[in-house]
């Protein structure tokens, strides 16, 4: 199998390319921002792209596990004193090993029961959240994160840290896309597709499920930790059942076109959320509309191909 | 001593919300090596359940032996991908036909599992063993057609390839005939009955197969492709009735098809004349 390299992926990453550049020539943080979201997003769609792509298994606690790898950034770069790409490799670690527990924890469990129990999970991520307070700062969240430095450099602007967010998410994507290669990633296909029939040809069902969580939950526990230093707070409200939901439902919108569709997803998401925030208290109204009405229109098409192509 | 390994089976019991479904008392599984033997009965007999319970679907009391020439493994506790690894693999009456895998991939991924290779490329996970298995199933034509875009026959073809790169010292295959047509059956029957023993042995000779022969078992209620792979093989092919979850009658088919209980309980109830020997 060869890489393809997407239209739609091609011609939004440009774009978001040339929007950091006019933003970075014009003085405006905010087109630099938005692509330094964009890149953060694009690591939390490789995560998914492994678990509902390949996998099949919708989980509702991507947002849970972000948080984690936030919350595990923050307090290595304010309490240890971690430098910048330490905090990243820390909240990647505390990403995949809480999902590794998830996975581990619900081996039993299939199809809507497992989706089920990721929500469960979700809820008791969100109460650790906000309640243990010695750590995670409780409901007030954990303010006075630092912002990122490279090699000495601080990176306090978004012209100056967007670089290294559109990295880290172009590296999640070769990974996943690398990863889609290897046997282990047709694995995962087939087990979509077989259930626990897959065993009978050898494959260990649950320790792949194991592995594909523990990917994944690094690639989400990597945009967590690049999301707490970018914003410099993390609070227990971003974390919740309804961002996950949300991550679900943009990821379908991209799921169709395979790899490409980190890119269409990650760019509608950011997008969407980035422009609404100007409206305040309307922002979650806006976002879940427009998001129904785009999976409302791409209905008849996801129920006829069915997330079977996401696999490209 | 024995070549073929055998599948001994003791006091094997599955039971489903309490109710009993299948209750095996001290049963050896052999095919001798050539063609197969037959697992038989009427719908609801609980041969799919057997075989659920020795493949490791299904939960059941009393003990599953794998037995090699002396060596013998207990796999009733084993989870069903232990199973295939310890060496008895089964296909399935309903293959997932659905699959966007194409025919290579399918084959590919079953070989890098056995393999352990899972972490590298799918191009460099086959074994040169794997290319006879491919040539004997004729897979070399469908090699890029994914899955669902086949007809079902390619489709059980490559489930029997995939569980053949396990090297299994016991194949047992549920309803193989199942939607066949004339032609299929044929194939399905010179397979059985020729080209698995003399691939088991090419294989083996090349040091590329783990046991000295393939013990095949087929679940089936097509007895002229029974008696065809007998006399196919040119083998007296051993055969297990069962009824109501029971052992019926076990011997040889020529037996056990003539057998006033087997034909009460079962043949009866079936049209047309079938029984030739």
């Amino acid at each position: 199998m060869s890489w393809r390299l997407d239209p739609l992926a091609l011609a939004l990453s440009l774009g978001v390319l040339v929007a950091y550049v006019a933003g970075a020539t014009s003085g405006d943080a905010w087109l630099c921002r938005v692509a330094a979201l964009y890149g953060i997003a694009i690591s939390v769609y490789a995560g998914m792209y492994l678990i509902t792509g390949l996998a099949g298994v919708v989980s509702l606690c991507v947002s849970a596990v972000v948080g984690v790898g936030a919350y595990a950034a923050a307090v290595g770069l304010v309490r240890a004193g971690l430098s910048t790409p330490a905090s990243l490799l820390l909240g990647a670690f505390a990403g995949a090993a809480i999902s590794w527990v998830i996975a581990a924890s619900t081996r039993s469990l299939a199809d809507h029961y497992l989706s089920l129990a990721t929500l469960a999970a979700s809820e008791i991520l969100g109460n650790l959240f906000r309640g243990w307070e010695s750590v995670t700062g409780g409901a007030n969240g954990f303010a006075g994160i630092p912002k990122p430095s490279l090699v000495g450099f601080a990176l306090q602007r978004p012209v100056e840290y967007a670089p290294l967010c559109l990295a880290m998410g172009l590296g999640a994507v070769l990974f996943v896309g690398y990863v889609r290669k290897t046997a282990f990633g047709v694995a995962l296909i087939a087990y979509r597709e077989e259930g626990r029939r897959i065993e009978a040809v050898g494959l260990d069902s649950a320790r792949l499920r194991r592995g594909a969580f523990f990917l994944a939950g690094g690639c989400t526990g990597l945009a967590g930790a690049l999301a707490a230093s970018v914003d410099g707070f993390v609070g227990p409200e971003s974390f919740g059942v309804p961002q996950s939901i949300a991550l679900v439902c943009f990821f379908v919108l991209g799921a169709q076109r395979g790899i490409g569709g980190i890119f269409l997803s990650a760019a509608i998401s950011t997008i969407l959320t980035e422009v609404l925030r100007q409206t305040g208290v309307w922002q979650n109204i806006g976002v879940g509309t427009i998001a129904l009405a785009l999976l409302a229109a791409r209905t008849r098409t996801v129920t006829r191909i069915a997330l079977a192509k996401a696999g490209d | 001593m024995h070549c073929v390994p055998l599948l001994r089976l003791a006091s094997l019991r599955v039971a489903y919300s309490g109710r009993c479904v299948l209750d095996i008392g001290n049963v050896v599984l052999d095919s001798g090596g050539a063609g197969a033997g037959f697992l038989l009965g009427a719908n609801g007999a609980g041969k799919t359940t057997l075989l659920n319970a020795i493949s490791g679907y299904a939960t059941s009391n009393g003990c599953t032996f794998l037995d090699t020439d002396g060596c013998v493994v207990r796999i009733d506790r084993l989870r069903p991908h232990a199973v295939l690894r310890a060496g008895v693999a089964r296909t399935f009456q309903h293959p997932i036909a659905t699959s966007m895998l194409t025919v290579w991939e399918s084959v590919a991924l079953a070989s890098s599992i056995y393999a352990g290779t899972l972490w590298s490329p799918l191009s460099s996970s086959i074994r040169p063993a794997i290319t006879p298995i491919f040539e004997a199933l004729e897979l070399s034509e469908v090699r890029d057609v994914p899955l669902l875009n086949l007809p079902l026959k390619w489709v059980r073809r490559v489930e029997l390839a995939r569980v053949l790169t396990s090297e299994p010292g016991v194949l047992l295959l549920d309803e193989p005939t199942a939607g066949a047509d004339d032609v299929e059956r044929a194939a399905l029957t010179a397979f059985l009955g020729n080209t698995l023993p003399a691939l088991v042995a090419e294989l083996r000779a090349r040091n590329a197969y783990r046991f000295p022969a393939c013990n095949v078992w087929v679940i089936t209620h097509d007895i002229q492709f029974a008696q065809a792979v007998c006399a196919a093989g040119d083998v007296r092919s051993p055969a297990l009735v069962l009824d109501a979850g029971k052992v019926l009658r076990e011997g040889s088919l020529e037996q056990v098809l003539r057998d006033p209980t087997v034909i009460d309980a079962w043949i009866g109830g079936m049209d047309g004349d079938v029984l030739d020997f």
